[in-house]
């Protein structure tokens, strides 16, 4: 037995309630296992106590037994641990400690104190494991985000472990380097016969390679320990706020059962044939609502080119623009463009051609705070927006620079805070809230300012299902009942999928692709060109020989909103 | 306050020269060396021959002038403006070393002796003489490889670190600022000139509160990913970008070594501490 808890609880120390309660788990040498759970359900904790931070970083209170390779990690020390188990960070920014990829494989060794001839041989082989050999002199930021992660990956492989321990591995990645990374963590698992956890709450892209086990988990406890087959087939993904695989929703809508012997876990396993008839049936009975037209622009960007050193363009002659009350996504890999437009539209930086209209007025001619009043920007990092102490002052902040009567604040703040499901922390310090949380005071803060177009910026990035999809209805019933304009800028495609209509595709600073989202959805190589895979869906769609495919989604899509409402 | 388009900062640029191919330590001790020999001596002759080597020796670096420019004629002035403080202050201080007086411009307490005027020539070329080295020192030298350096000429490895560190999250602090800047702006927050001074200075709190916390939470992320690979485990460490110093390493500190002996041998049997010729 490689681990086993028993009966093993933790106790933050600024919590008052424990985080993890009795857990038992067992994992055998060589499985591969993934935990997963809504934000709050302790998995990240599990992680912890397995690579050390907790107790040895992290103080709290410990019960119960946990023990790695046979021995008792109460009596361990942290280097211990980092023998047995190396850990694969979420935010591999933030976990780059070297100045060159070579040195930041190096690290592990450094810290063991290899002489310094005897590391270059290792971390050559190292590199060579994850394809980085011929980059060792470059800087790990300027890297792509899949580079980073195999940058990550080889500064543990480099040190001899059994057990590797991923921590969202997934989070920052876009879809091609997801599908990838899981690729890679799979062959480490057959060839070197690894030990793998991987704590991920995208289970369908995990999935992508196979696993042993699924763990779930909910409020401390283990709720599930069982095959991928067997628990895609159960209704507990539902009851516990993790999405599931898009075709098993699509199946499901057609009115199929999927029982764990058809080996739901992944579509090539999944024996289709016996959904055939029910999800063609569904499919030609469908009837596809005509959309509103939406005619009266909003917003037009023209010819816009920006270029930061004067040399590269970061945004090439890109043209577009949005009708009101459209909901727009933006896609494309980092370092496409996105965020470039966003601040040309807020105006923090100004094009060097080109001009963007909003409602037919140039906005060149307005300052970026009368920018602001009318074009709402929620950014990634809620902590970069954040400067007050209390929930209350920070969103009532925007109109009090405004200079409005305090008593009408007070009214649109609380009003605001009601929607978005804050009301009763108005009174909280913000440093009490969640990740989540502070993402949706945000969002209050601009909401609460009234603008016509919404932008915001990966929305789903650090929150889990069940909460992003409670953010992103209210956002929608916004956009249906008041009529404002929302774009997206994301790599989420569930996300894009399942909210907007419109996609803008951005790759190396120009515009590819401008279509109804189904559309862009329907083309594998436009979409590889902005580091995006096809879904499940749509390759569902191509196995039962459905032509149409992006009426097939589109359909799906109309059904999922109708149950949403219900 | 528009975003500006800076395409060089003060921090190491790989340009392959020579000078990039010294060892760490070599450069260190370059340095060092240099601050030493500009401390002992008041000599103009040699301080100019300095000012010159020093600015060869930056053009060696390859690193294009842009991005330095700004920064040398910024020194420059500051110290322009240290000398004209230093006479108000003390007019009549190069006298007093020289023990002459040849008066240029009669005007009081406040007259322009040619003693003055040497002195003050001296004295800001002497600070300047040690700028055009620093740069050479932080365009040349891998940060982690000055670290490496440090910790073998003795300053403990975790000290040594922090330095590098710092040094690898400068430009992620400044994205930081950055973002924030733009967020808080976008919310109403005035930068420009357009503000006052004293409404611009409590806005930047605004900025500088989010940053702080990020940056804390950056902290917390990084010491714990360090711990993870068993950083401090040990009471010393080996270092990847440490170089073995090679020949010409050798040759440069042994001459680095008889400039410095020069130096203070000439200081201590100096007769007089200023080189005056008139």
């Amino acid at each position: 037995m490689q681990i086993e808890f028993s009966d093993f609880s933790f106790q933050y120390k600024s919590l008052d309630k424990p985080t993890l309660k009795n857990i038992n788990l067992k994992i055998e040498k060589g499985e591969k296992i993934v935990i997963i759970g809504a934000s709050g359900s302790g998995k990240s904790t599990i992680g912890r106590c397995l690579n050390g931070l907790i107790p040895h970083a992290i103080n709290g209170q410990c019960s119960g037994l946990l023990t790695v390779a046979g021995k008792d990690t109460s009596l361990f020390e942290m280097q211990h641990y980092t023998e047995l188990v190396g850990t694969v960070l979420q935010d591999t920014d933030s976990q780059f400690v070297g100045l060159t990829v070579g040195e930041d494989i190096a690290f592990a060794l450094e810290n063991q104190c290899t002489p310094t001839a005897e590391m270059y041989p290792v971390v050559k082989s190292t590199a060579q494991m994850v394809e980085l050999e011929s980059m060792l002199d470059r800087s790990p930021q300027e890297l792509s985000g899949g580079q980073k992660q195999r940058v990550s990956l080889a500064g543990i492989l480099v040190d001899d472990v059994d057990i590797l321990l991923f921590d969202e591995p997934l989070a920052a990645l876009d879809p091609k380097t997801s599908k990838k990374t899981i690729e890679i963590i799979d062959q480490l698992h057959r060839d070197a016969g690894k030990t793998i956890i991987i704590i991920e709450h995208r289970l369908e892209d995990v999935l992508h390679r196979d696993v042993d086990r699924i763990i779930l988990m909910a409020e401390g406890e283990i709720v599930a320990d069982m095959a991928p087959d067997e628990l895609l087939a159960s209704s507990l993904l539902k009851t516990h706020g993790i999405r599931e695989p898009l075709y098993l929703s699509a199946l499901k809508s057609a009115g199929c059962v999927v029982k764990s012997s058809d080996k739901p876990a992944s579509l090539n396993s999944l024996f289709l044939e016996q959904y055939e008839k029910n999800v063609l049936g569904w499919f030609n009975a469908s009837h596809i609502d005509a959309q509103p037209a939406k005619k009266t622009t909003l917003l037009t960007l023209s010819g816009l080119t920006y270029s930061y050193n004067g040399e590269v363009n970061a945004v090439d002659d890109v043209s577009f623009s949005v009708n009101k009350g459209e909901f727009v996504s933006i896609l494309g890999k980092n370092g496409s463009g996105k965020s470039t437009l966003t601040k040309l539209i807020m105006g923090v930086v100004e094009p060097d051609v080109g001009n963007i209209l909003l409602n037919g007025q140039d906005l060149a001619k307005l300052s970026i705070f009368e920018r602001s009043q009318r074009v709402g920007v929620v950014m990634q990092n809620p902590n970069h927006m954040i400067s007050h102490h209390m929930i209350f002052d920070e969103v009532a902040f925007g109109l009090r620079n405004r200079g409005i009567d305090e008593k009408i604040i007070h009214e649109k703040v609380i009003h605001v805070l009601t929607l978005c499901g804050l009301k009763k922390y108005r009174n909280w310090p913000i440093d009490a809230l969640s990740y989540g949380q502070k993402k949706r005071v945000t969002i209050a803060s601009i909401l609460v300012l009234e603008p016509e177009l919404l932008i915001l910026d990966e929305p789903t990035a650090g929150q889990d299902y069940r909460s992003y999809t409670a953010m992103l209805n209210f956002i929608k019933e916004l956009n249906a009942n008041l009529g404002i304009t929302v774009v997206i800028i994301s790599h989420d495609m569930h996300l894009v999928l399942e909210y907007t209509t419109r996609s803008i595709v951005l790759s190396d600073s120009k515009l590819i692709a401008d279509a109804p989202m189904t559309e862009v959805f329907s083309q594998p190589d436009l979409l590889a060109k902005a580091n995006l895979t096809t879904t499940s869906l749509y390759e569902l769609a191509v196995s039962l020989d459905i032509n149409n495919t992006s009426a097939f989604m589109q359909y799906f899509i109309q059904t999922e909103q109708a149950r949403n409402i219900a | 306050m528009k975003a500006e388009k800076i395409s060089f900062g003060i921090s190491y640029i790989d340009t392959g020269s020579v000078l990039h191919k010294l060892n760490g330590i070599t450069k260190f001790v370059l340095f060092m060396a240099w601050v030493t020999v500009v401390l002992t001596t008041f000599d103009l002759r040699l301080i100019i021959a300095l000012v010159c080597l020093g600015l060869l020796l930056l053009n060696m670096t390859k690193v294009p002038i842009k991005a330095y420019r700004a920064l040398l004629i910024a020194t420059a002035s500051v110290l322009s403006l240290n000398a004209l403080f230093m006479f108000l202050l003390a007019p009549q201080q190069g006298t007093e070393f020289m023990g002459t007086e040849t008066v240029l411009l009669p005007l009081g307490f406040y007259s322009i002796t040619q003693e003055t005027l040497f002195y003050l020539v001296t004295i800001t070329l002497k600070y300047f003489s040690m700028f055009p080295i620093a740069l050479v020192f932080v365009f040349t030298t891998h940060p982690t490889e000055f670290s490496a350096s440090l910790n073998r000429l003795g300053v403990p490895y975790k000290i040594a670190y922090a330095v590098s560190l710092t040094l690898r999250y400068l430009p992620e602090i400044k994205k930081d600022y950055v973002n924030i800047m733009h967020a808080q702006q976008a919310r109403g927050i005035e930068l420009s000139k357009k503000a006052s001074l004293f409404s611009r200075l409590k806005n930047l709190t605004n900025i500088l509160g989010p940053l702080i916390f990020t940056s804390l939470d950056r902290t917390e992320e990084i010491s714990n990913a360090m711990i993870l690979r068993g950083f401090g485990r040990h009471k010393s460490r080996t270092w990847y970008s440490l170089k073995p110093l090679a020949t010409k390493d050798w040759l440069c500190l042994f001459s680095i070594l008889v400039c410095v002996s020069l130096a203070i041998f000439k200081r201590l049997f100096e007769t007089q501490l200023f080189w005056y010729p008139f």
